[in-house]
C-alpha cells in the first residue's frame, strides 16, 4: 500500500474528484497528538502518546453535496472518498434553491489569533508525570479523610486543521492546550464523597498543584454528611460550574439549524426578549486563551465576537452558511466540524453567560434562604433540549439567612430552560469555564433563580 | 492486515525495555449513516477508520499508544515510544504468534457494502413517513440508519494472534410533537448485530409508530410530581436501571481500585432475594454481543448477581492483576484510540415469578415508567439518575394519567435491596454506553419490576 503525503494525496484527489463531476469539491484535514499520564497510588497507573490524521472529502454534485472521510491516505482511499461522496450526494435532497450546502471562496479578511503557545508544545513529559504525581500526594497530604484518588491525570494535545477547496481557498491554523484533572475520594469510614477539580489552559506555569488540590479535596469535604430536603418549591443559586453545564446543555437551543427544523423553542425570537435584563450571552471565538478559539469555522467563514443575547434580547441564533442563507441572513461564523468524520452543523465557540457585579456571598444575602447547587447530574439524560424541560439528579447546600447550614444529596431540581432565563434574578462575577467539548467551551457566573421545583 | 512476523517484532520491540505483557490491537473499519430530518435526506457521510493500538504492561502499570501510520517502521516507533514509559531493564524477547480462529456466533447474512444507499435511504424514508403520519402534532422527525462493519487483529506476547469481524446494523427514529407553546419527544432506536437483514426481522413501522405516539403521549402529559414513591418499570429499555445504577459499579475498573460500593461484597448478599442479574455476550447477534472481547478472550456469559448473593464481576485483563483474578473476557474499547477496559455487553436482570397484572395492582400509590430514557451514575458513591421518557401516575392499583418530565434518583446499593417484585416477560433495547474506553453498543434488559421506593424528580 502506498502511503502519501497531503500535498500529494490532496492534488490526486482533487484530479479524481474534478474528472468524477463534482462541480465544487473541498478537503477538511486534521491531525493531532496528545499525551496523558493517569498516576494512581503513586505510581504511573497508565500512559498514553497517540498521533492520528483524518481527512474529510465534500463535494457538490448536481447541486448535493455528499460527505466521505478515511484516516490512511493511499490510492485506495482516494477511489473510495471520491465513489463515497458521489454516492450519498446521489441521495441528498434539495426541496428548493436556499436550501443548499455551499463551497466556500473565502472571507475578506481572517481575524489574527494565537492558539498555539511555543513554550507549552517544549514542556518535557517527565514536567506533566511530576505534576500528576504531585498532585495525588498533595491530595493526601491535604486532609488525613482523603481515602483515595479516583482519578488523577494530566493530558496534553496539539493540532492543526487545514480546509482546502476548489474555490481557491486554502486555511490553516494549529493549537495547542494542557488539561489537569483531579477527583479525590473522601471518606468518614461509613461514606464516600468525591469532586472534580480541573485546570484547562495553554499556560503551563498557569497549573498550579496546589489550586486544583484545594478546589477538589474542599469541594469533596463540603458533601460530607449531606442528608436531603423536604420536596417543594425553592429559590436557587447555581454555582458557576454547575450554570456552564447547564448552558452546555442547552445551547443547541441557539443553532438556526435547530430553529428551522423546528427543534428549538425560539423560532421568531430574534429581537424579542426570551431571559430577564440581567442576562446577555456571548459566543466569542476570539477570547484571549479561550480554549475553543479559532480564527475561522468549520466552513472556512471568518469567526467573530457577538452578542448572542443582550440585555434580555435575543440579538442573533447561531448560522453557518445554509442556515444563513435560508434566514436571508450573514454567517455569524459558528458552522461547525467536530471532525474530519462529521458533516457541517451549528456550535458556539466560547459562549458564556456575561458575569455582573455580585460575588457569591452576596448572591446569598440577596438569596436569603434557599439552595446553593453545585452539582447537576445526568445532564444528558435528564435535559430535553427540544422541550426546554430538564428534571435532574442534584447536589449542593441549604442557605438559611443567606448563610451556608448544611449539605444536601439525593435531591433533584426540574424546571424549563426558558422559563429560567427568565427567572435568573442576578447574574454574579464568578465566571468560570467548563471543560472544553467538540461542541465548544461554556462558561457561566453563579445565577440566582426566582424558582426551581425540588424533589428529596 | 499486518503480516505476523511484522507484529511479532512489533510486540519484542515493545517488551524491549522491560514489560511483562504486550498487545497490539489493529483496526480497519467501515462507517456509514444517514440522517432524514425536515422531510429531507442530509447528512450522508461513509468513512474509513484506520489504525493501531499498542499497549505495554508491567505489573499494575499500563502505557497505551496508538496511531494511523501502521507501516513497520512507524508501529517499531510506537511500539519503542509505549516502551520508554516503562523505563526498566534491557530485555530480549522473542514473540511467536499461533494464529486461533475465533468461532462466530452472530453470522451476518448481508454485509452493508453489499446493500445500495438508495435500499439503505428507502427504509430511513419510511421509517420517517410513518412517524410523521401518525399525527398532525407531529411537528419533525429525524430517522436515522447507521451500520459498522468492523474487522479487528489482536495479538499479545502469549502467542494470540486472532481476528474477527463485527458487523452491526441501527435504525433510529426522534419524533418530535409539538402545540406551538410546548414539544415533547419520543424515540425508537432497534439495532442489531447483524448486517441489513435486521430489517427483516423488525418491525420499522411499528418502531415509527411507537416513537410518535410516545411524542403525543407526553405532549398531553402533565408534569410530574416530585416525591418518595413506589415505582414500577416496564421491560426493555427499563433494564438501564440496573446497568447504571449497579452495573457499571461490577465493572473491575471501578471494583479493582476499591472505587465501588460493591468491592470485597462477592458472595454476600447485595440484592433483594428477588434479583439474579446476567451479563452475557453471547446472545446471538444480540446489539451487545461479541465473538472475543478487545483483549482477544472468548466471551462469556456470567451471572452477577443470584438470587440476591453478589456472584461475580466483569474483569479485564489489567485489572484482573489487581483483583488477582481472571479475565471473565469483558474487556472492549470503542476503537484502537482506547485502551480497552471491562465494559457490559447484554446485562440484564432474570425473569422473575410475578405476573404484571398483579406487580400493578398491588401498588396503590406511585409512578409507572413504561420507557427509560439515559442515565449516569458515580460508581464512587453509587448515586444514579435516569430520565422517563414515557411515565404514568399509578392510583387505587390502576395506571392512570400520563405524567412527563419524571427522573429517578437513588443510589445503587439502595435500590438493589429495595427491588420487590419482578416479571415473567424479559426484553431488551439497545443503547450506546460510554466510559473511560469510549462508546460501546450495550444491550439493557430485565422483565417488569417494582421498586418499593424511589425518588422522583418532577415539577
Amino acid at each position: 500500500m502506498n502511503i502519501m503525503e497531503f500535498d500529494e494525496f490532496k492534488d490526486k484527489l482533487f484530479a479524481a474528484a474534478q474528472k468524477a463531476g463534482f462541480s465544487d469539491y473541498e478537503i477538511y484535514y486534521a491531525t493531532g497528538e496528545s499525551f496523558r499520564v493517569n498516576v494512581y497510588e503513586k505510581e504511573i497507573d497508565n500512559y498514553s502518546v497517540n498521533s492520528t490524521k483524518g481527512l474529510g472529502f465534500r463535494g457538490l454534485f448536481n447541486g448535493s453535496m455528499g460527505y466521505a472521510y478515511t484516516e490512511i491516505l493511499d490510492d485506495n482511499a482516494i477511489e473510495l472518498l471520491v465513489n463515497n461522496a458521489k454516492a450519498n450526494a446521489a441521495i441528498v435532497e434539495n426541496v428548493d434553491s436556499n436550501d443548499i450546502d455551499i463551497i466556500f471562496g473565502g472571507s475578506e479578511k481572517y481575524p489574527e489569533i494565537k492558539c498555539f503557545n511555543d513554550e507549552l508544545s517544549n514542556v518535557d513529559e517527565n514536567e506533566k508525570i511530576k505534576f500528576a504525581l504531585e498532585m495525588e500526594r498533595m491530595a493526601f497530604d491535604r486532609d488525613k479523610r482523603v481515602k483515595s484518588v479516583e482519578y488523577c491525570a494530566v493530558q496534553s494535545f496539539e493540532g492543526s486543521i487545514s480546509i482546502v477547496n476548489s474555490k481557491g481557498l486554502e486555511l490553516h491554523h494549529r493549537g495547542n492546550g494542557i488539561y489537569s484533572i483531579l477527583i479525590p475520594v473522601v471518606s468518614d469510614g461509613e461514606r464516600k464523597d468525591t469532586a472534580v477539580a480541573f485546570i484547562s489552559t495553554r499556560d503551563f506555569n498557569k497549573m498550579k498543584v496546589e489550586s486544583i488540590v484545594n478546589e477538589a479535596v474542599e469541594n469533596a469535604l463540603a458533601y460530607m454528611g449531606a442528608g436531603t430536603v423536604n420536596t417543594g418549591k425553592y429559590r436557587v443559586i447555581l454555582r458557576n460550574d454547575a450554570a456552564a453545564d447547564l448552558l452546555e446543555t442547552f445551547s443547541v437551543v441557539f443553532s438556526a439549524d435547530r430553529v428551522q427544523k423546528g427543534m428549538s423553542l425560539l423560532k421568531d425570537k430574534t429581537g424579542k426578549a426570551i431571559a430577564s435584563e440581567t442576562v446577555t450571552i456571548i459566543d466569542d471565538p476570539l477570547l484571549e486563551g479561550g480554549m475553543a478559539s479559532a480564527p475561522f469555522d468549520g466552513e472556512g467563514v471568518a469567526c467573530y465576537t457577538k452578542n448572542v443575547v443582550k440585555g434580555g434580547r435575543l440579538v442573533t441564533l447561531l448560522h453557518n452558511l445554509k442556515t444563513a442563507r435560508k434566514d436571508g441572513v450573514s454567517s455569524t461564523g459558528n458552522a461547525s466540524r467536530p471532525s474530519y468524520a462529521s458533516t457541517i452543523d451549528v456550535s458556539p465557540s466560547n459562549f458564556y453567560i456575561k458575569p455582573g457585579e455580585s460575588s457569591l456571598n452576596e448572591l446569598y444575602i440577596k438569596m436569603g434562604d434557599g439552595l446553593l447547587i453545585t452539582e447537576l447530574q445526568g445532564l444528558h439524560s435528564g435535559a430535553n433540549s427540544i422541550s426546554g424541560d430538564f428534571s435532574l439528579a442534584a447536589k449542593g447546600f441549604e442557605i438559611l439567612n443567606s448563610k451556608i447550614t448544611r449539605p444536601v444529596e439525593q435531591i433533584t431540581v426540574a424546571g424549563n430552560f426558558y422559563k429560567l432565563l427568565e427567572n435568573i434574578e442576578e447574574t454574579g462575577s464568578d465566571l468560570k469555564f467548563g471543560i472544553p467539548s467538540s461542541g465548544g467551551c461554556f462558561g457561566s457566573p453563579s445565577i440566582l433563580i426566582k424558582e426551581l421545583s425540588v424533589g428529596g | 492486515m499486518i503480516p505476523k512476523d511484522i507484529i511479532e517484532e512489533v510486540l519484542s520491540r515493545a517488551l524491549s525495555l522491560g514489560g511483562d505483557f504486550a498487545e497490539v490491537f489493529i483496526e480497519d473499519r467501515v462507517n456509514n449513516s444517514l440522517r432524514m430530518v425536515n422531510g429531507k435526506m442530509e447528512d450522508v457521510v461513509s468513512g474509513r477508520d484506520y489504525g493501531a493500538g499498542i499497549r505495554v504492561m508491567k505489573d499494575f502499570r499500563s502505557v497505551y499508544a496508538y496511531t494511523n501510520d501502521t507501516s513497520r517502521d512507524n508501529l517499531l516507533d510506537t511500539a519503542y515510544k509505549a516502551a520508554c514509559a516503562l523505563k526498566y531493564t534491557k530485555q530480549d524477547i522473542t514473540v511467536n504468534l499461533v494464529e486461533r480462529v475465533s468461532a462466530n456466533i452472530h453470522p451476518v447474512l448481508f454485509v452493508p457494502s453489499s446493500i445500495t444507499n438508495m435500499k439503505k435511504a428507502s427504509i430511513v424514508k419510511t421509517a420517517y413517513k410513518v412517524a410523521k403520519d401518525y399525527s398532525h402534532e407531529i411537528i419533525q422527525v429525524a430517522a436515522g440508519y447507521g451500520d459498522v462493519d468492523q474487522k479487528i487483529l489482536i495479538a499479545n506476547n502469549e502467542g494470540l494472534f486472532i481476528q474477527d469481524r463485527r458487523v452491526r446494523t441501527r435504525l433510529f427514529i426522534q419524533s418530535v410533537a409539538g402545540d406551538g407553546i410546548e414539544n415533547q419527544t419520543g424515540f425508537e432506536g432497534p439495532g442489531k448485530s447483524m448486517g441489513f437483514e435486521l430489517f427483516d426481522v423488525i418491525d420499522v413501522e411499528g418502531y415509527a409508530k411507537e416513537a410518535s405516539r410516545i411524542a403525543v403521549t407526553m405532549l398531553h402529559a402533565e408534569p410530574c410530581p416530585a416525591g418518595r414513591m413506589p415505582v414500577v418499570i416496564d421491560n426493555g429499555f427499563g433494564g438501564v436501571i440496573f446497568h447504571e445504577a449497579c452495573g457499571h459499579a461490577l465493572e473491575a475498573t471501578s471494583v479493582a481500585k476499591d472505587h465501588s460500593v460493591f468491592t470485597g461484597k462477592l458472595g454476600m448478599k447485595i440484592a433483594s432475594d428477588k434479583v439474579t442479574a446476567i451479563d452475557d455476550g453471547t446472545i446471538p447477534n444480540a446489539w451487545g454481543s461479541i465473538n472475543i472481547d478487545d483483549e482477544g478472550m472468548p466471551t462469556l456469559k456470567k451471572v452477577l448477581i443470584e438470587k440476591g448473593i453478589l456472584k461475580g464481576y466483569m474483569i479485564d485483563k489489567l485489572n484482573g492483576r489487581r483483583m488477582g483474578m481472571d479475565s471473565t473476557g469483558s474487556s472492549r474499547r470503542q476503537s484502537y484510540k482506547f485502551a480497552p477496559t471491562s465494559r457490559m455487553t447484554n446485562t440484564y436482570i432474570a425473569t422473575g415469578n410475578d405476573e404484571n397484572e398483579n406487580i400493578i395492582a398491588s401498588t396503590p400509590e406511585g409512578l409507572y415508567a413504561k420507557k427509560m430514557g439515559g442515565g449516569s451514575v458515580n460508581p464512587v458513591t453509587g448515586e444514579f439518575n435516569f430520565a422517563v421518557a414515557e411515565g404514568y401516575m399509578i392510583k387505587n392499583g390502576k395506571i392512570d394519567k400520563p405524567v412527563r418530565g419524571a427522573t429517578l434518583i437513588g443510589k445503587g446499593a439502595d435500590v438493589l435491596l429495595k427491588i420487590d417484585m419482578v416479571g415473567k416477560d424479559m426484553e431488551m433495547g439497545q443503547g450506546m454506553c460510554g466510559s473511560i474506553s469510549g462508546s460501546v453498543p450495550t444491550n439493557v434488559g430485565q422483565p417488569m419490576i417494582r421498586v418499593s421506593e424511589l425518588t422522583v424528580g418532577g415539577r
